[in-house]
């Protein structure tokens, strides 16, 4: 009987998924928590009457687990600070002691030093390549590793793995400027995704070529830029125009810009100043919140975003990934070297 | 109100009121916040516009006096976009057709095997006795197993979110699953009066190598079609 337990345990962990999904799914009667007690839950603030009714509402509910999950996915990195304070604090009375061990020893004998070297060679050779090195597990987390059940643990694994790889393409862009307006979909860097249907989708998108990108994007815009005063809103439209709207997207004016090609993206560091870029190389320019002005730009390339910090300065990305810079309002453009 | 987060309430105090200084530390402190968090949500840049949206909202409805300063406010920003995107995710996942349930064919080119005309029943049995184990668990046994199993969150997400080390994520959630099995086993021994034979059956009909499920077959086994969820008293 005993030696069938792992079986078992599998045929377990194999209904639990579709069992807690179910429960998850149905309504619970009772309210969910409030963006206030999420957040007070985040942050640790829930007294423990108040984290055991928000722990006993959230076990049943697929909304508030979900909810939760996405504060998860939010929540800043943890800093490492407080962790190395911890290990290093115990080493601050043996600074002397060392200082003063390496002062002794650093005046060698020819022999010693010989040695010294020798030793070090021996090190070089036995010591693992940098990139075993990289993959080497601190104690702890081996430990914790090796507690786990094998199903939990290969599990495990796998989330880590992707959730690796999603941090690293979501860290790597830079923090847009205010005023940014979101950048192409498809232009985003891979993230390995989180579930079958997300990895579908994700693959599907991997798979389709850069305009085909361009043309999925630009039949799902819908986005609206706000300028750093959010009474201030521009609006893409088909067929390169744009409308304004200067109450918070109250009432909107359809706007001339001469333009016919498709508009993609723009940014609007001030409310007067609003950057707008589209197909076969357009850049449009507004000082003034409502007449536009057609920049020269020197490639004809699909463009996907636009980053500005005031009308002299703003970084155009081509839907290829090259960058192209100007710091005097579009007049002369200059090609960002590639990292 | 949590007085380390009184800093937060003044400026939403301020900004609710129409304070031009206090706006603009908003926008400069708060709003690379609110994109971080939307682009963690959805990397693909699929929930930026949520964030321009919260963002006009806190601009022009003066959401600021939900902030009652129990957290701090850029958590309290996370957890309102986060319920944005969860409740648009819901919404169109309500809208989404139902996959195609027809189970492929064999790759291997051998006949299938025969239906097991038990396995249905055996599924069954098994399920209704596993919710049934689910229900008696403690409220934070069943979130832990929620948070993994549902939201596929990692061993150390869990554990922050309960407060927990991964470590400990880990041996509870094996300590549930052994629990959790146990249960079943008592139920379909002492309840549904199954010999250690057929309670084997029951757990092998729900390993990975048993085939796909006929849903016909167990429809028409003439059992009653059961609630998907069963009942939440503990």
């Amino acid at each position: 009987m005993t030696d069938k337990n792992p079986e078992r345990d599998a045929s377990v962990d194999r209904l639990l998924g579709g069992t807690l999904k179910a429960r998850a799914d149905a309504e619970t009667g009772a309210a969910c928590l409030d963006a206030g007690t999420l957040a007070a839950w985040a942050d640790g603030a829930l007294d423990a009457r108040e984290r055991a009714s928000a722990e006993a509402h959230a076990a049943d509910c697929g909304r508030c687990q979900a909810l939760l999950a996405a504060m998860v996915k939010t929540a800043p990195p943890p800093s490492a600070a407080p962790f190395r304070t911890r290990l290093l604090w115990w080493l601050a009375p043996m600074v002397p002691v060392a200082a003063a061990l390496v002062i002794w020893f650093a005046v060698p004998t020819r022999t010693a030093l010989q040695q010294s070297q020798s030793a070090e060679s021996i090190a070089d050779q036995a010591a693992p390549p940098p990139a075993a090195n990289a993959r080497a597990k601190s104690q702890p987390e081996f430990q914790a590793e090796a507690r786990q059940s094998p199903p939990a643990r290969e599990q495990d694994a796998a989330r880590s793995d992707r959730k690796t790889s999603s941090a690293a393409s979501t860290s790597a862009p830079a923090e847009p400027a205010a005023g940014a307006v979101a950048p192409v979909a498809g232009a985003a860097p891979a993230a390995v995704p989180a579930t079958p249907a997300a990895a579908d989708s994700s693959l599907r998108r991997e798979a389709m070529s850069a305009p085909a990108r361009l043309n999925a994007f630009a039949s799902s815009l819908d986005s609206v830029i706000v300028s750093s005063n959010p009474a201030t809103r521009f609006r893409l439209l088909p067929g390169g125009g744009v409308q304004r709207s200067a109450d918070g997207g109250a009432t909107w004016r359809t706007e001339v810009t001469g333009a016919t090609e498709t508009l993609i993206a723009g940014t609007s560091p001030s409310p007067s100043v609003c950057w707008l870029i589209g197909r076969s190389g357009t850049v449009l320019l507004s000082t003034d919140g409502r007449s536009w002005r057609r920049l020269a730009f020197p490639e004809a390339a699909d463009l996907q975003s636009v980053a500005a910090t005031d009308s002299e300065n703003a970084t155009v990305t081509a839907v290829d990934g090259r960058a192209f810079v100007t710091t005097d309002g579009g007049q002369t453009w200059s090609r960002v070297p590639n990292p | 109100m949590n007085a380390s987060y009184a800093g937060d309430l003044e400026l939403a105090r301020r900004c609710a009121a129409g304070d031009e200084q206090a706006w603009e530390r908003f926008v400069l402190e708060y709003r690379p916040v609110l994109y971080r968090a939307a682009d963690a949500l959805d990397p693909s840049g699929g929930a930026r516009d949520l964030a321009d949206s919260l963002y006009a909202d806190l601009y022009s409805h003066s959401l600021f006096r939900y902030f009652q300063g129990r957290s701090s406010l850029a958590t309290w920003l996370r957890a309102v976009l986060s319920q944005r995107y969860v409740d648009r995710l819901r919404a169109h996942k309500r809208l989404e057709p139902l996959p195609d349930e027809e189970a492929p064919p064999r790759q291997d080119g051998r006949p299938e095997a025969p239906p097991d005309p038990d396995r249905p029943r055996h599924l069954t049995l098994l399920r209704q006795a596993l919710a049934r184990a689910v229900d008696r668990l403690e409220s934070r046994d069943r979130l832990r197993l929620g948070c993994y199993y549902v939201q596929e969150l990692t061993l150390a997400d869990t554990g922050r979110l309960l407060k927990e080390h991964e470590a400990t994520v880990s041996r509870q959630l094996a300590r549930t699953r052994r629990a959790l099995r146990e249960d079943v086993e008592r139920q379909l021994r002492d309840d549904a009066g199954l010999s250690d034979a057929q309670i084997a059956e029951c757990f092998a009909s729900a390993s990975d190598d048993a085939g796909p499920l006929d849903l016909r077959e167990m429809l028409g086994n003439g059992e009653p079609r059961k609630k998907s969820a069963p009942d939440r008293s503990i």
